[in-house]
């Protein structure tokens, strides 16, 4: 998925921070990624939709489809809303 | 989870402290300034800071700001003198924004004209600090002695917000502003912008270490005075008097506890524990405030600069009449602040002492004649 310029991530004590890098009205402060969080945003580069994520994430994590559908779409939403994807 | 960038710190610095992690760093990337104010604690002139050996490249910044990234730091801020100063503040600032930091500036407002604020619109800093050190040109000419500089300042404090910039104002009061406290906050109020507000003056040793225990500054008494009216500014009656019986009852509390160590109390800020300072000279203390212990970062590398500051950083102790104190948890002094007073880490500081001493008793005051005035409405 196409990552736009305005964020920087960086790894800070084993955690992933996105710090913006746009305008004004970008994304308030910055955001530290849970464990989920960080996993999802590690494949975002290379996966071409939110199901290929789930798809590998399903083998690491011991939950069902469904729920971890569900949270990779709020992470995901939560991207779109700040226009980071 | 999301975390705005206060509680972030809350969260990082602690782990940062514990790993020994640089995460914020202080660049005084010049000693000049477009001001200069009486109880400045580092302003140089140009001349001075060309016969010091003259200040870092941006070059040489953005080397050490990599080497800091690479080893964990995430917040940055930029600060001097006036940062702006610097006709390469725009190419170091936009340099620095690309590592991935989270960066604040420190300013007087005074450089920032209409192209400046279009720049900050589209490359927004975390926030600026601008000082507003009185309500008009009088005292800004008393102090910083130029008074034109309060209505560049109002000029630069509306034309960034209004950009959507993200700020805080700081006063330092001073004998030659402390009367214009209530417009400051009067200020603050109108422009919905917070108001930071320092009575605590640190001897000026940057400057010249000869400057210890001494500053051009309001008297103990006034300090507390201006400390306590700046409290009835902003807290209404319920809210003051919550505080004043947490500071009274920390007069109790903390001579139960006592410290239990014989040397004195260690450094309990992130100064050299997850924080550093590096001066317009190249040279990385723990704080702004102090001239030791330092290292040289552009010599060794940072890495090794930053290690033997946090292991010189431990061995620091606090007075040990601090750390018995009851007034401690209200107190101003801090090893830097001993320092500046006295020329150690370890000696009990006067000023701060009698300041804390007047701020209680006049808080108590306070606080009783709330409370009678309460009971006589009631």
């Amino acid at each position: 998925m196409k990552l736009k310029k305005n964020v920087v991530a960086r790894e800070i004590m084993g955690e992933t921070v996105l710090v913006p890098l746009g305008e004004a009205n970008d994304f308030n402060g910055m955001i530290i990624l849970n464990e989920t969080a960080g996993e999802v945003w590690k494949r975002l580069p290379d996966a071409a939709s939110a199901d290929d994520i789930v798809r590998e994430l399903l083998e690491i994590y011991d939950v069902s489809e469904e729920t971890l559908k569900c949270d990779v779409d709020e992470f995901l939403n939560e991207l779109k809303k700040f226009e980071i994807i | 989870m999301r975390y705005n960038e206060m509680q972030l710190t809350e969260y990082l610095a602690p782990r940062a402290i514990g790993r020994g992690v640089p995460l914020m760093g202080n660049f005084e990337l010049t000693a000049r300034c477009s001001l200069n104010c009486r109880m400045c604690y580092v302003r140089q002139s140009a001349a001075d800071v060309a016969a010091r050996g003259g200040e870092l490249s941006a070059a040489q910044w953005l080397g050490v700001a990599q080497e800091a990234r690479d080893k964990g730091m995430l917040y940055l801020l930029l600060t001097g003198g006036e940062p702006l100063i610097r006709p390469d503040f725009r190419e170091i600032y936009t340099e620095l924004r690309k590592m991935g930091l989270a960066i604040s500036i420190n300013t007087n407002g005074t450089l920032i004209n209409d192209e400046y604020i279009e720049f900050f619109r589209h490359n927004p800093p975390a926030r600026i600090n601008m000082s507003l050190y009185g309500a008009s040109p009088a005292a800004y000419e008393r102090l910083c002695g130029d008074g034109e500089a309060f209505e560049k300042t109002m000029y630069a404090l509306r034309g960034l917000k209004n950009a959507g910039v993200k700020l805080k104002l700081s006063m330092s009061l001073t004998p030659y502003n402390k009367d214009d406290l209530e417009s400051v906050a009067k200020i603050s109020q109108e422009e919905k912008v917070y108001l930071q507000v320092g009575t605590y003056m640190f001897p000026a040793v940057r400057k010249d270490k000869s400057h210890v225990g001494e500053n051009d500054r309001l008297t103990e008494e006034e300090a507390a005075l201006t400390q306590l009216k700046y409290d009835r500014i902003r807290f209404d009656d319920e809210r003051f008097m919550l505080r004043a019986e947490r500071m009274m009852k920390n007069e109790t509390e903390r001579e139960a506890e006592g410290c239990g160590d014989e040397q004195g109390e260690r450094l309990s800020c992130r100064a050299g524990r997850c924080a550093f300072w590096i001066t317009w000279q190249g040279k990385m203390v723990p704080c702004g405030m102090m001239i030791e212990p330092y290292t040289e970062p552009l010599k060794t590398g940072f890495a090794d600069a930053w290690d033997e500051l946090r292991r010189r950083t431990g061995e620091i102790r606090m007075p040990y009449e601090c750390g018995v104190c009851s007034y401690r948890g209200v107190c101003d002094a801090c090893p830097a602040a001993c320092y500046a007073e006295t020329g150690s880490f370890s000696e009990r500081p006067e000023y701060p002492c009698k300041k804390v001493k007047e701020l209680l008793r006049i808080t108590a005051e306070e606080y009783r004649r709330i409370k009678e005035k309460k009971s006589n409405e009631a």
